[in-house]
């Protein structure tokens, strides 16, 4: 498939799915009361609806999403491994840790952001571990080590996080579980602006990128032959993608299979050109998430389904036939 | 699936360490919560015509109290017959906002405490009257119906209902008074078995009625234990709620089902003493 005509119909289901997520909820508004609202008018529990529920939802969810894809994918090339996610280094682990220790500690109960704060410095924490055991083992960011490394601090936090829950009360570990399921639950105008504050940037310097990824892609002595500043360009690569990631576990929990299922799909439709592939792997992944999280909100309202499972109950199979499609021909 | 009934269960009874203070509604921004623990529940700030009640316990209160017509919706976990025809906004944490806001509410009433800040923040940001109840023990719901009562105008009959609990224990505590105490554990469910331990309702109903609680020295109100300190512990009487499996290894300790609603923390508190007193002590009631 040529990369502009796939731009062309993720815009147009990106934006259904918006107009769609807008439309759409557990309570029935009519399109009309949502037409006065888009429109500046609209009565008082209409607007509150829209406004204040509905669209920061929606926009969150396609900035969660097309970061994860794209963390995902920048992953991927990183690596240099297929199976590479953005959780793959220790970061979910990381975050799931520190989100735990918060809740444990009661300090939750200080402020909403608590919560948000804590997993984000978790994440902070794994980061900055596995990248420093991967930088000093031989002087320059060995992939190899990096991904080990990331494992194991993954691992280790992990068991953190099962001990911390072990011993910790039963409410704090029915938090500390809704937590982790991942959800976009109660997503508000501030949770969007800090989101966006840390995707778009990082997402535009992942974009920049591109071309060197490309080349890191045909390996790294290539790459340097080719006059890329590999070590910075792996540097560059990990930091971003990584905060990427951080933040959208800081304010929507651990949603999997977005980072790891997206990208390969895009690379089934388009090719593994970076510069292509980065961004429509966002656009993909924003779309893909909104969708999911539209029905995770309401398939069986006023219940929410965990959107994990949307996300791998409608994902894998979409990508097994894709991958049995591209196989063939 | 059984842990989300433990789950469902600890939401029906828990609730946490820290206090909610008296809900503010002037700045309607992020505040503290949890700063200090509340003895007595602050009466509600005043009466509302339009409730929603997100703790099955003060829900199951409003209807007792005859103020059914004020409440505008319900959890999942409310099924009585009085409300089951309200629309539900889910469970009692997390609740669909865009149900609970759309049936415009004066007040919801919340667990106190750390449990779920966000519902709370966004339910004050939207303007809606936040009111948090923590049923742990005794004094904890006979305050609880005291609050809810002047909430829905019903303050006489609410402080009636209270009085009537506190005498009903009283009676309880006189018909086993004298009687040696029964080694007794309340079980509520899971693998590892979870407890009730001191600070709940539960552990000071058991001793109404004439029972030791062997987990009198558990840290925290509900916590699991493990099947050696469950044998170990010499329980004559294990006591569990309908439906709740029972652990494998007992010591020799007699197994008895309790009905749910003994567990729950409202107006049929006393109710629930006298049924533990009869499983107890039987020969009590000739």
């Amino acid at each position: 498939m040529r990369s502009g005509t796939l731009s062309v119909i993720l815009l147009f289901l990106t934006g259904s799915v918006v107009v769609a997520g807008l439309m759409v909820g557990s309570v029935p508004l009519s399109p009309a009361r949502v037409f006065a609202v888009a429109g500046g008018g609209g009565d008082d529990v209409a607007r509150t609806i829209v406004l204040e529920l509905r669209l920061p939802r929606v926009t969150l969810a396609l900035l969660v999403g097309g970061g994860l894809a794209l963390a995902g994918a920048v992953f991927q090339a990183l690596l240099r491994n297929p199976l590479a996610e953005p959780y793959i280094l220790g970061i979910s682990g990381g975050a799931a840790a520190g989100a735990v220790l918060a809740i444990a500690t009661g300090v939750v109960a200080a402020s909403p952001w608590a919560l948000p704060l804590a997993a984000f410095a978790g994440a902070i924490v794994a980061i900055v571990l596995v990248f420093r055991v991967a930088a000093s083992a031989s002087g320059r960011l060995d992939v190899r080590v990096l991904l080990l490394a990331g494992v194991v601090v993954g691992a280790f936090f992990t068991a953190v996080l099962a001990l911390i829950l072990s011993v910790s009360e039963a409410e704090r570990v029915r938090s500390a579980v809704l937590w982790m399921m991942g959800s976009l639950w109660g997503a508000d105008w501030d949770d969007v602006l800090l989101t966006a504050a840390y995707t778009i940037p990082a997402a535009l310097s992942l974009v920049a990128v591109a071309r060197p990824l490309n080349l890191l892609a045909v390996g790294e002595e290539t790459a340097h032959y080719l006059g890329t500043d590999v070590e910075r360009v792996k540097r560059v690569a990990y930091g971003v993608a990584s905060l990427l990631t951080a933040a959208g576990v800081a304010v929507a929990g651990i949603i999997g299979f977005v980072g790891l299922v997206v990208p390969h799909a895009v690379r089934l439709l388009v090719g593994s050109d970076h510069r292509v592939l980065l961004p429509l792997s966002f656009l993909a992944g924003a779309f893909f998430l909104a969708l999911a999280d539209l029905a995770a909100r309401t398939v069986l309202a006023p219940t929410e389904v965990p959107i994990g499972v949307v996300t791998a109950l409608v994902g894998v199979p979409v990508f097994l036939v894709l991958l049995r499609r591209t196989m063939r021909t | 699936m059984r842990t989300l009934s433990l789950l469902s269960w600890l939401l029906l009874l828990s609730a946490s360490a820290c206090g909610d203070p008296a809900p503010s509604r002037s700045d309607g921004g992020p505040r503290a919560d949890g700063d200090d623990t509340v003895a007595a529940i602050p009466l509600l700030p005043s009466e509302a015509e339009r409730i929603v009640s997100l703790v099955p316990a003060a829900t199951a209160i409003m209807i007792e109290l005859g103020a059914t017509d004020r409440l505008v919706g319900r959890t999942d976990f409310d099924t009585s017959a009085a409300v089951r025809g309200l629309p539900s906004v889910g469970g009692g944490i997390r609740p669909d906002l865009e149900r609970l806001l759309s049936l415009e509410p004066e007040l919801v009433v919340v667990f106190a405490g750390e449990s779920d800040v966000r519902t709370k923040e966004r339910l004050r940001r939207a303007g809606v009257e936040v009111h948090g109840v923590r049923p742990d023990d005794v004094e904890d719901v006979l305050a609880m119906i005291r609050a809810v009562g002047a909430g829905v105008g019903r303050g006489p009959e609410a402080d009636a209902m209270a009085g009537s609990i506190g005498r009903g224990l009283d009676e309880v505590r006189r018909r086993v008074e004298g009687r040696p105490a029964r080694r007794v554990a309340f079980l509520v469910g899971g693998t590892p078995p979870w407890v009730a331990g001191p600070g709940t309702f539960v552990h000071e109903l058991l001793g109404i009625a004439g029972g030791e609680n062997v987990f009198h020295d558990l840290d925290g109100l509900y916590g699991a234990v493990s099947a050696e300190a469950l044998v170990s512990r010499r329980p004559e009487i294990l006591l569990l709620p309908e439906g709740t499996p029972a652990p494998e290894d007992t010591g020799g300790a007699r197994i008895v089902e309790v009905p749910a609603w003994v567990a729950v923390p409202g107006p049929a508190l006393a109710r629930s003493a006298d049924t533990l007193a009869r499983i107890l002590h039987p020969g009590a009631f000739p």
